[in-house]
């Protein structure tokens, strides 16, 4: 059930959010992990048991971490609940990629590829579920109170298919006493508005641009299209994915819970070290607190350092998807992150002016998402000689309506407009007017956005006098 | 309450957020009084999805998922109505339909998108055209062998005639089309053939009003008075007699244009009317003189243009129309009437063949592989033999 589609819109998320509003205090968690758990069910409704158990299994691990005395047997219930969830994402994501690239290792050797389909929100649930059970052993966390406060943990329907990924030490207060205050559902809702129009209005308008460049055939596509198509992607998937934390941000307000940040102006990194610091900052901190740290982080040697890098940013993306142009994209950043520790971060970027170092890291990441679009590593390496081939005619014609564009202008912009700078104006010439424009500018993109999320449920014929 | 008060925005995102389910259950509820909340008037047709199936195994299957997806929103309304007209309207101001079926071309031009993509495309001869050419002919030997005469008219798709407003150029008399080709293929079996791009190609160059409404499909009554001309010539030369012909007789220009004109315009389903443009209104004489024959046609919608203007001035006496094969329409001694029945053609056939002193077939470019003709032809064929 997309947050965009009209059942959830305007059935699925009235309904939670005006019954867990009502119900008494006690009994919000009991009810928010049933609605959580229908809500996965309706995209996943068998592995939906899978999850259950494997959550059962965790919640009775990380009890008896909690419990014992014993080193030895807290570290083998600590390996057991992390090999077993690491084990069901391999099984679900990367098993049929491992197949495939033994058969093409080794040849033919009869193997089938496992035909697994890829569960929804896979790769979340299941790091969310080990920072559980780490945090338990690392004693940054108590065990959840109740299987009901696991399972909300685990379910909570806003941030369970696309993140933000959370840790349990982070939400244990809020899930023990759950308020729900008309500001949250104020600042809640619009915060998902915003979300809304960010996908359906910018995201989803630049896409059209983008997947059409990105499917042109090889030998058609010229120097313009694949700077356009680079472009478009960044902003699509930068639109894309901050406006689904938005949206999970914000539902997740109208419940009653604050989760955290996951973008803070990305395109606006100076270097790739702080590019990771405002992308996908869950993902990032996880990175660091359950991978770098625990393999030896930059308390080790040098070169044991950039390795750990090295297995972070390949680990990174590989989780992105089961391909090799993840890997290699994850592969990317780990070198300009290297390069980062190795001086970049010491004498090149202080020394650059502030403009110049935000254009040259924006202009290496988009390069970067050429790697992550594209479907192969043929496809990649053919953008990348376009866009170097100022003289390559395109042989291909796309169609980019006026919408298209402004969308594009409205997401680079936004982009690259720094928001703290923006409000500080704002504040400044409308400091009493700005919040309440505010709101009536989003409850007109609002409107707009869901007549757009209404067009995918209507489609006339041309019939005429039959 | 008092809460949501000292937020008036957030209310109305609120209201805004429930409106469509709230017209979801004053449907359900059947009440009346609602009707207006709940009834939509949202142009174009569709099939309605089937109410969804509440079983298990139509949950874990996902089935039951997709069926409540494509039938709970249909059930919201108004509220959905409006907000997706807002929506298509916002579009249309940036020149862009939010109907796959439809595109905006330059100076909002809107073309059917099946037309365009037939305009544009190098089709490869295959073997339903090949059958399509010899039904053809062989419907011509059949209508001929029993003293009638055969003409196949060709209409023109959009593009054919208005291709400069396309956005994304192409040039489809330079394609081979799939048109081209059978027409090839008829002129060299000796098919009498009125080639309504021709006609309008021609008429368009020598005046200056539009000949397809911007916001229509199909020609308009003026284009189509071309192509009727060039039927009667082609008829005075079959026949033998001189026939009435259309006239113009009186023309005026305004911007409101026709119902018929502004079908496509009617599927972008925006909240306002559609931009005036200037839209011809001729008014025709076709005089009291000349041989008015007998006349059975079959073909698509383009007919319903040539129906009115050869039924109403009385180019022909008794025209009965098949459209598609299927439902029939009548022309007599001026007056037009449109069956509702589907379906009642084939048997309506053998009285109507008899009577008939011309057929005409009419096909459209972008729709020659249709299957009417073939059921034309077979019917035509089976009565002649019954016939004996």
């Amino acid at each position: 059930m997309p947050f965009n589609s009209a059942i959830f819109l305007f059935i699925f998320a009235p309904f939670v959010i005006g019954a867990n509003a009502l119900l008494p205090s006690r009994m919000r968690n009991v009810f928010l992990v049933l609605a959580s758990i229908a809500f996965y069910a309706w995209g996943e409704p068998h592995f939906v048991l899978v999850v259950i158990a494997s959550s059962l299994i965790d919640y009775g691990l990380a009890a008896w971490i909690g419990r014992s005395t014993s080193d030895r047997t807290r570290r083998i219930a600590l390996t057991v609940g992390v090999v077993l969830n690491i084990g069901l994402l391999l099984y679900c994501k990367y098993l049929g990629f491992f197949v495939e690239n033994l058969q093409a290792l080794f040849g033919a050797l009869g193997l089938p590829r496992p035909d697994i389909l890829l569960p929804l929100g896979i790769s979340f649930i299941v790091f969310e579920k080990i920072t559980y059970i780490v945090d338990v052993y690392r004693r940054v966390s108590a065990p959840a109170r109740s299987v009901t406060d696991y399972l909300l943990f685990v379910f909570l329907f806003p941030k369970l298919l696309a993140g933000p990924i959370l840790k349990f030490h982070e939400m244990r207060a809020q899930i023990e006493r759950h308020v729900v205050t008309w500001d949250d559902v104020e600042q809640g809702a619009f915060r998902f508005a915003m979300g809304l129009a960010k996908k359906v209005l910018i995201a989803d308008s630049v896409a059209e641009i983008a997947d059409q460049v990105f499917n042109i055939p090889a030998a058609k596509i010229g120097f313009g299209h694949s700077w356009l198509g680079a472009l478009c992607f960044a902003v699509q998937i930068y639109f894309d994915f901050s406006a689904y934390s938005d949206m999970a941000i914000g539902l997740a307000r109208t419940l009653g819970f604050r989760l955290r940040e996951n973008f803070n102006q990305p395109y606006l990194a100076i270097g790739f070290t702080d590019f990771w610091k405002r992308w996908h900052i869950s993902l990032s901190t996880w990175i660091r607190d359950y991978l770098y740290i625990p393999l030896g982080g930059s308390r080790v040697s040098t070169p044991r350092m950039y390795l750990n890098l090295w297995i972070c940013f390949l680990s990174s993306g590989l989780w992105h998807g089961a391909n090799w142009t993840f890997v290699l994209w994850g592969a990317f950043h780990g070198l300009f992150v290297s390069a980062d520790h190795m001086g970049l971060n010491r004498h090149v970027w202080p020394r650059l002016p502030r403009a110049v170092g935000i254009a040259v890291t924006a202009l290496l990441v988009m390069l970067g998402w050429v790697i992550f679009r594209a479907t192969s590593l043929g496809q990649a390496l053919t953008l990348f000689s376009a866009m170097l081939s100022p003289a390559r005619e395109t042989k291909s014609v796309i169609t980019v309506e006026l919408d298209s564009i402004l969308a594009l202008a409205v997401g680079v912009i936004l982009s690259v407009t720094p928001l703290d700078w923006a409000r500080s104006i704002a504040d400044r010439f409308a400091a009493r007017l700005w919040p309440s424009l505010s709101q009536i500018g989003l409850l007109a993109l609002t409107v707009w956005s869901f007549g757009r999320v209404f067009v995918s449920t209507f489609k006339p014929f041309i019939y005429f006098r039959f | 309450m008092k809460q949501l008060l000292k937020r008036p925005v957030l209310a109305l995102l609120i209201l805004l957020t429930l409106l469509p389910g709230a017209a979801m259950l004053a449907q359900k509820s059947g009440v009346k009084i609602f009707a207006g909340f709940t009834k939509t008037s949202l142009g174009g047709v569709v099939d309605p999805a089937p109410p969804p199936k509440w079983t298990l195994t139509s949950f874990l299957d996902g089935n039951l998922q997709k069926q409540l997806s494509l039938w709970v929103p249909e059930q919201m309304g108004r509220p959905r109505e409006t907000m997706l007209r807002l929506n298509n309207g916002l579009g249309y101001v940036m020149g862009r339909s939010f109907n796959p079926d439809v595109i905006i071309g330059r100076n909002r031009m809107l073309y059917p998108k099946d037309y365009v993509r037939e305009w544009c495309s190098k089709p490869r001869p295959n073997k339903r055209q090949a059958e399509v050419v010899n039904q053809i002919v062989k419907l011509r030997d059949d209508v001929t062998a029993s003293g009638k005469r055969f003409l196949l008219v060709l209409s023109p798709g959009k593009p054919s005639i208005y291709s400069e407003y396309l956005k994304t150029p192409c040039d489809g008399d330079s394609n081979n089309r799939r048109i081209s080709q059978i027409k090839t293929a008829l002129a060299a079996s000796n098919v009498e053939m009125v080639d309504g791009t021709v006609a309008l190609r021609n008429a368009k160059r020598s005046q200056n009003l539009p000949l397809f409404g911007r916001d229509g499909l199909h020609w308009n009554a003026l284009g189509a008075s071309f192509t009727v001309n060039a039927i009667v010539d082609n008829l005075e030369r079959q026949l033998g007699k001189p026939m009435p012909r259309l006239k113009v007789e009186n023309m005026t220009v305004d911007s409101r244009s026709p119902v018929a004109d502004q079908d496509l315009g009617a599927l972008l389903n925006l909240p306002f009317r559609l931009w005036p443009y200037p839209s011809p209104h001729p008014v025709f004489d076709a005089g009291k003189e000349g041989y008015r024959p007998r006349i059975l046609m079959v073909g698509t919608s383009f007919c319903w243009q040539l129906l009115d203007l050869m039924g109403v001035n009385r180019i022909s006496d008794d025209l009965r129309f098949y459209y598609y094969f299927s439902k029939i329409a009548q022309a007599k001694e001026g007056n037009v009437e449109i069956s509702d029945v589907s379906f009642a053609a084939g048997k309506d056939l053998p009285a109507a063949f008899e009577r008939a002193e011309v057929v005409v077939l009419e096909i459209n470019e972008a729709n020659v592989l249709a299957d009417y003709t073939s059921q034309l032809q077979a019917d035509i064929a089976r009565l002649l033999k019954k016939g004996g």
